[in-house]
């Protein structure tokens, strides 16, 4: 899109993007901690009314 | 299709039994009641309280709700939730509209952290599931329509579910998603995550004639124009019917987020 960038925008995205990765990272570590932890059966059992 | 698709076990209803099999093991990132007899999937929320009922930290349901927020932030809120959809149909009845003050998104962090966490782990019990007004509607009525053992159960709590649903039925008419704004844990949760999901609003301030059009077709009464990355925003993208406003990545050298002054005022300045 056209014109220059605001000042600080580059450094913005930078920050924005490093957030992402590290929220991204985070994210599936602790969804696979739930799952090595077998969380799945135990959901299947709630939710399946079992 | 966010109805459809995680409420395709049609048998559920013509034989008045629930889906058991392993599809129930993953959590739709939607508010859609498990206990609905064409369920093929879990609700996320149900599953938190679940786990926090039987004092466990629901890592699972926490962890598949933060990748799906970080992927698409409220995406899934604004284009698949079912709820969401029945809302946004009510909101087109012809009826006096309102608008509700905005210091009512707060009250969406209150029921995610009572309802949801504090409350079902001291008391052992799922107490948003209970009053859930979705819950009601595709769990609830169903399963009280279809099997007379459940209707004889009915007790004075099956009618202040009714009075909630209800409620959230008629100011629909007149308040667009109320529901969702004041009141859904599961955009409480997946709101924190709009401001570093890998899909992002980009708001370009050149082309931008700041018509105030966006916030009118907003289902949320945001302005997309002056904060593309707000809490609130369900990612709809109904507002990118505007060229001003498209769909972008995190890693895309765009300036959103913060509100710029375009580039053609700041030279009339």
């Amino acid at each position: 899109m056209g014109g220059a960038d605001p000042p600080g925008s580059a450094g913005k995205v930078r920050s924005r993007s490093a957030a992402f990765l590290v929220t991204a990272v985070a994210a599936a570590a602790v969804l696979g901690f739930g799952i090595f932890r077998k969380e799945i059966g135990e959901v299947l059992l709630n939710a399946a009314l079992l | 299709m966010g109805a459809i698709l995680p409420n395709a076990y049609a048998q559920g209803f013509l034989s008045a039994s629930l889906y058991q099999g392993s599809l129930k093991s993953a959590c739709t990132p939607l508010l859609n009641c498990h206990a609905c007899p064409s369920a093929l999937f879990s609700c996320p929320i149900g599953t938190l309280q679940h786990f926090m009922a039987t004092g466990n930290v629901p890592y699972y349901g926490i962890g598949t709700l933060s990748v799906i927020g970080s992927g698409v932030g409220r995406m899934t809120c604004g284009t698949l939730c079912p709820f969401g959809a029945l809302q946004d149909l009510l909101y087109k009845f012809r009826a006096w509209k309102v608008s509700i003050p905005p210091w009512t998104r707060y009250l969406r962090y209150a029921v995610l952290v009572g309802l949801v966490f504090a409350i079902p782990y001291a008391t052992r019990e799922n107490w948003f599931s209970k009053l859930c007004p979705m819950g009601t509607l595709t769990a609830g009525l169903p399963w009280v329509a279809m099997n007379p053992g459940v209707r004889s159960m009915i007790r004075s709590l099956f009618w202040v579910k009714i009075s909630i649903l209800l409620f959230f039925v008629t100011t629909s008419t007149m308040v667009k998603r109320p529901f969702c704004r004041a009141v859904c844990p599961l955009g409480a949760i997946l709101s924190f995550f709009n401001k570093t999901s890998f899909l992002q609003l980009a708001w370009n301030p050149d082309t931008c004639s700041r018509c105030g059009k966006c916030r009118k077709i907003c289902p949320v009464d945001i302005r997309p124009d002056r904060k593309p990355t707000d809490p609130d925003c369900l990612r709809c993208l109904d507002c990118t019917r505007c060229p001003s406003l498209s769909l972008t990545t995190v890693f895309h050298k765009e300036p959103f987020g913060e509100p710029v002054i375009p580039k053609r005022v700041a030279q009339g300045m």
